[in-house]
């Protein structure tokens, strides 16, 4: 029951880890897209800036959203998680609890069982 | 019996972990709730084996009633511990899901208010059941349990009998993406077997309290 507690702690800790790790772009890729873009789009070179600082406004918050996003995802899975351990924890304990103190108890009744 | 669980635990487990990669990596993220949906599938799973619990309960609360035999009883109080711990789950699970979508943790709708209700209902009956003695309290839990089951019913047609604007009405017709459709069936048939292992857990856990309770009770006897 241990193994599996800590076994299943550990990978949801790794999801969570993973879940909140939201990818940021690498500055390069999104300066050589923006600059494609305007050429594209033949925005005039004085306005590459103000696109420049658009965009990255635009992807800064994506990512706070999406980050906002996963951390709602992941507690409610952290949340049930709990859930389900507690009540595993307690059903384990309940059962050797009982089986220690059945093992007593027939020790100290030793013709019950016949008589059953 | 003792394989029967290692084997059902294994199987489980593993199946466990396979929807869990289904969750994340096969199904689609939904267009309106994009990440925050992927709650969905635990969430409406656990509501649907609630609705099996209390089920289970409800059918051995009758036969208790009718035939009078231990294990009947038995078995309606573990399906209606599990029952709880799913409840649980729904309303835990639920507020995240709302504070994202609703942009509150809580709505008096019918249908959180009268889940609500069924899991205080059940919380009722194990309270009921630690406070009276032994001889009534399996009848009365038994009947208590009968009653209690009637919120199941309401809980499910909630959104068709009051006009609830949260949840999608019963009937609806959404249209839901086939990847999203067969996680959640693959997730829906994890639980129910994770709910029949913990049942039959429980069910030999309380089977083994009650052998302790009858030897104890053998055992004050003699000694007296």
């Amino acid at each position: 029951m241990r193994i599996i507690i800590i076994f299943s702690f550990l990978i949801v800790i790794a999801l969570v880890f993973l879940a909140i790790q939201v990818p940021t772009l690498d500055e390069k890729k999104v300066d050589a897209a923006i600059m494609e873009a305007i050429s594209a789009s033949q925005v005039a070179m004085e306005n590459q800036d103000t696109v420049k600082q658009a965009v990255t406004l635009t992807i800064e918050n994506l990512e706070m959203a999406q980050q906002k996003r996963l951390k709602y995802l992941v507690s409610a899975y952290l949340v049930i998680w709990l859930v389900f351990m507690l009540y595993l924890v307690r059903l384990g304990k309940q059962q050797s609890k009982l089986d220690q103190r059945l093992s007593q108890l027939e020790q100290d009744t030793p013709n019950t069982e016949e008589e059953e | 019996m003792g394989r029967l669980v290692k084997i059902l635990t294994v199987v489980i487990a593993v199946s466990f972990f396979i929807s869990l990669y289904l969750i994340f990596s096969y199904a689609q993220v939904e267009k309106t709730m994009l990440e925050v949906q992927k709650i969905f599938y635990l969430h409406v799973s656990a509501a649907m084996t609630v609705y099996l619990a209390f089920g289970v309960n409800f059918l051995f609360s009758i036969k208790y009633l009718v035939k009078r035999k231990l294990n009947d009883d038995l078995l309606a109080v573990a399906a209606a511990e599990i029952g709880l711990v799913f409840c649980t789950i729904v309303l835990l699970s639920g507020p995240i899901w709302a504070k994202y979508a609703w942009n509150t943790w809580w709505n008096w709708e019918a249908r959180l208010t009268s889940t609500l209700v069924l899991w205080l209902m059940y919380i009722g009956y194990f309270i009921l059941r630690s406070a009276l003695a032994e001889d009534k309290r399996r009848q009365y839990s038994a009947v208590l349990g009968i009653i209690a089951f009637f919120d199941v019913p309401i809980v499910h047609y909630a959104t068709k009998f009051w006009e609830g604007k949260l949840h999608p009405e019963r009937g609806s017709k959404i249209n839901v993406e086939p990847t999203i459709l067969h996680t959640w069936l693959i997730v829906l048939v994890v639980f129910i077997g994770l709910f029949s292992l913990l049942l039959i857990l429980q069910f030999l856990n309380k089977k083994a309290e009650s052998r302790y309770e009858a030897l104890r009770r053998k055992h004050i006897e003699e000694s007296s």
